[in-house]
């Protein structure tokens, strides 16, 4: 039970309530009922990478009464002492352990789960440390940098029997499982195709870069980790370091998989995905940026439906998934809901049909009952590794221009040598997946 | 070596066993080792295995780290000697020691499946 419907602040409201009860005779109260749970109640959470995206997980999760953060690890000192800094104002003590390493973190023994909030190319090692180590894990999107990385998580993942939820919170969303589920109960009369639009690219890419000195307290090294070797620029850093391939796949992971997992719910491709991508990108020829300026590529799966995902030109910066069938179209993003007729509009609003999705309408609150009922969270590890999978076919589809025939259930690509290659990466030693 | 980066981006796309025998020249420098085994880990051919295992004594640290890892993801059961060997081997560095123990525990696995 968490701020699904009960944020802390109301939490606190009801325990001063519940006092002033209290105050008036004997009573004996369960120790959530207190104002604060039991220390030995809490789900003891680490957070390994404290920047943009981690900043929004550490509010969230202070507002969780039934959770305590009590680790931080980042690389950037400054980034790591003004996250402990943050918790340690809001807890009213000084008890919030910092790390450099996220070994460290990983392997300290009262910490029940770990959020990954790393950029991408450090995800998969983060979370299978974390697994090795006996945490339950929340791995930030996209779930990893490579497919390969992606089976190699959800191997570690249920060879260690753990929880792993990944950061596509749009299926905690009413808005996105109505339609999820209108799209399943066949409510177009059958689903043709399936457009998906994302945000426009890095924004400039022809810049040319030189080398800086690194700043005071950040580890470039341990920074760029398994990537190859690189000097330091800020730009290449943080949250830019989503437009460089090294690093991460441009907007088609940053945004696609938000999106492309919701097509993919919608599908019932949870443990699948299509049976070929065909992509035509524009990639930047020189610069600092190295990942898709223009995205567009085509995945067609086993029942004939295609989904198309490309960038956007009107200059929002949102997402949005447009399902098209013989009754019309439904189109879905973070502000609204869309049809094609009103009457369809209301029929997704009404929910009627057979197939019921599972409900989560809270990404945090779901992983943490998860951890206590030892079920599978809203966006498993394994629907995590299916969508990133995705978002990785079209990049690939993009980098060769060439149509490229999938085989999901061996997460291979036909007959297509360098495309195979392209499924992994080598790591920079002593980095591994082993 | 950012040229020398891109050869080895590229050979790990479209290599074959013909260059293996230049490239594991590459394997014995712990400057250039990562850059050797991103243009030959993908490359399925055992001329690469044989490498992997030839060199697997000249380096150290980091480099070895990372040649163990390449190992255990080709799955070169013929390397589990050398590997617990190393795994056991006090002069190691931890780092060295541990990756050897996990490609050992992986590889061992992989021999139990394969049965």
């Amino acid at each position: 039970m968490n701020p699904s419907s009960m944020n802390r602040r109301d939490f606190l409201k009801k325990s001063a309530l519940v006092g002033a009860v209290a105050a008036a005779g004997p009573l004996i109260l369960p120790s959530r009922l207190r104002g604060q749970t039991a220390a030995n109640d809490q789900v003891a959470v680490g957070i390994i990478g404290t920047g943009s995206i981690a900043k929004m997980h550490i509010d969230t999760l202070l507002g969780f009464y039934d959770v305590r953060i009590a680790a931080v690890c980042d690389v950037d000192r400054v980034r790591r002492e003004a996250a402990a800094e943050k918790i340690n104002a809001f807890y009213g003590n000084r008890d919030c352990r910092m790390y450099g390493d996220f070994r460290e973190l990983a392997a300290q023994p009262d910490l029940d789960a770990v959020w990954v909030c790393t950029p991408d190319h450090w995800h998969a090692l983060a979370a299978i440390e974390a697994i090795r180590n006996k945490k339950d894990v929340y791995v930030e999107k996209p779930l990893t940098l490579t497919i390969r990385e992606g089976r190699e998580l959800v191997n570690a993942a249920r060879r260690h029997d753990r929880v792993v939820q990944t950061g596509t919170q749009q299926r905690s969303s009413k808005r996105f499982r109505d339609v999820a589920q209108f799209i399943r109960n066949g409510g177009l009369g059958g689903l043709e195709r399936i457009e998906i639009l994302i945000p426009a690219n890095n924004k400039f890419t022809g810049a040319t870069w030189v080398e800086e000195p690194v700043p005071g307290g950040l580890d470039w090294e341990m920074w760029l980790g398994p990537a190859p070797w690189r000097p330091f620029n800020r730009q290449a850093c943080h949250y830019n370091f989503r437009f460089i391939l090294d690093f991460a796949a441009g907007q088609v992971t940053n945004w696609g998989a938000h999106y492309i997992d919701i097509a993919q719910w919608a599908l019932d491709a949870d443990t699948g995905g299509p049976v070929e991508v065909v992509g035509h990108g524009e990639f930047p020829s020189s610069g600092l940026f190295s990942t898709a300026t223009k995205v567009d590529f085509t995945c067609r799966y086993a029942n004939g439906v295609e989904l198309r995902c490309r960038t956007r030109y009107d200059g929002e910066f949102d997402g949005n998934v447009r399902f098209f069938g013989p009754r019309g179209w439904i189109d879905v993003s973070r502000s609204n809901t869309r049809a094609s007729t009103p009457e369809l509009l209301r029929e997704v609003t009404a929910g009627g049909g057979a197939v019921k999705l599972a409900v989560s309408n809270n990404h945090h609150d779901n992983f943490i009952q998860c951890i206590r009922t030892r079920e599978r969270p809203i966006s498993d590890v394994e629907i995590g590794h299916r969508t990133t999978t995705v978002c990785n076919l079209g990049n690939i589809a993009m980098l060769l221009d060439r149509k490229l025939k999938w085989d999901a259930a061996r997460e291979e690509f036909v007959d297509d040598v360098v495309a195979n290659r392209m499924r992994d990466r080598t790591m920079r030693g002593p980095w591994g997946l082993v | 070596m950012r040229g020398g980066g891109l050869c080895a981006r590229m050979l790990g796309y479209v290599g074959s066993a013909v260059c293996v025998p230049v490239v594991a020249r590459l394997l014995e420098s712990e400057r250039t080792v990562d850059h050797a085994r991103m243009a030959l880990d993908r490359i399925e051919d055992a001329s690469v295995d044989t490498a992997y295992r030839g060199v697997l004594g000249k380096l150290r640290g980091a480099a070895k780290a990372g040649l163990i890892g390449s190992i255990a993801m080709r799955g070169d059961r013929e390397a589990l000697g050398k590997l617990r060997e190393i795994a056991g081997d006090v002069k190691e560095s931890d780092v060295v020691r541990s990756v050897a123990a996990r490609a050992v525990e992986r590889l061992e696995r992989r021999e139990e499946v394969a049965r």
